[in-house]
């Protein structure tokens, strides 16, 4: 801890995330799925030193109240990946991995849920896709989110 | 955004260890001093700033930190949880020098002992929880512990 330490360079990648967005969701069942429906917001902002990016989940699921703040950094080189530290308003603390290929397009990947996120060109606009696992060998879709940034 | 429904076999359960965590609950103005060994300005005095909050169902803490020392300053952000598994306290610090810290914490009536792979602390609270004190220590080797940093806190809100 001696001197500045200073962000790899990697960790720029995550500033397409950085605002404000309104957030809409829809359910997967198999064949069905539910209509889009604007549940809350997003939040991400980097911390000073910009080795941390905080997500702030705050929506309402089954008209209920959710919340998660979550941390995704630093970058860890050895997998070319961010780590997420997640902890919500039930109690659960949930580790993923954050990675991004050439075009932009993250893949979050956790041990029963993973997504990928799309960040549309204007930087305006996202959508996300999630899937799940009950075993960790088939995955099922689960649900499709859209993003609209305020700020 | 992850609800993960599948991942936890029963989900947590809020008990009197999450409710105690309140004690931290507040924002608090904090005073100490850099011991002669510390790594990074030895002796300088810090001055600054914490937050503690509950994140919405009781079962985390945010807790937020501004400590200035000389021209350099540690600010960062985390979590206070209790783990039922482990029947332990776990923190989780990211701050602005890149740090990812984990700390477990037990307690035993005001004392907090926070452990962490080169960090540990030894917080106290007053009888009326409007006063903490902090000792902090380093290691290199996981087995010689050096004093880091010695603070008080009192809350303002």
């Amino acid at each position: 801890m001696a001197d500045k330490n200073k962000p790899d360079a990697a960790l720029k990648k995550l500033d397409a995330l950085v605002g404000k967005w309104v957030t809409e969701l829809r359910l997967i069942d198999g064949k069905t799925k539910t209509d889009f429906r604007i549940i809350g917001t997003d939040t991400y902002e980097w911390q000073p030193g910009q080795f941390f990016l905080v997500h702030d989940v705050d929506v309402r699921m089954d008209g209920e109240p959710y919340q998660v703040t979550e941390f995704i950094g630093g970058y860890d080189k050895s997998s070319k990946s961010y780590p997420m530290r997640s902890f919500d308003s039930q109690g659960n603390f949930q580790t993923m991995q954050a990675s991004v290929d050439k075009e932009g397009v993250w893949t979050f990947a956790g041990e029963t849920t993973r997504a990928t996120l799309t960040v549309g060109d204007d930087g305006s606009t996202m959508t996300a896709h999630w899937e799940q696992t009950k075993d960790g060998k088939k995955w099922s879709p689960w649900m499709d989110m859209k993003f609209t940034r305020i700020r | 955004m992850a609800v993960d429904t599948t991942q936890v076999s029963q989900p947590p359960t809020l008990k009197p260890e999450h409710r105690r965590l309140h004690v931290f609950v507040g924002r608090w103005k904090v005073v100490g001093w850099n011991k002669e060994s510390a790594p990074v300005a030895p002796g300088a005095k810090v001055t600054g700033e914490e937050t503690y909050e509950w994140l919405t169902g009781g079962f985390f803490i945010v807790s937020r930190f501004q400590h200035h020392f000389g021209d350099d300053a540690h600010i960062g952000i985390g979590t206070i949880g209790y783990d039922a598994a482990s029947q332990t306290y776990i923190n989780h610090n990211f701050d602005n020098m890149g740090y990812a810290r984990r700390y477990e914490v037990n307690v035993h009536d005001y004392t907090w002992m926070f452990t962490g792979e080169f960090e540990r602390c030894t917080l106290v609270f007053s009888a009326d929880g409007n006063r903490k004190t902090e000792n902090w220590e380093i290691t290199s080797d996981g087995s010689n512990w050096q004093p880091l940093c010695d603070m008080t806190a009192i809350k303002i809100r």
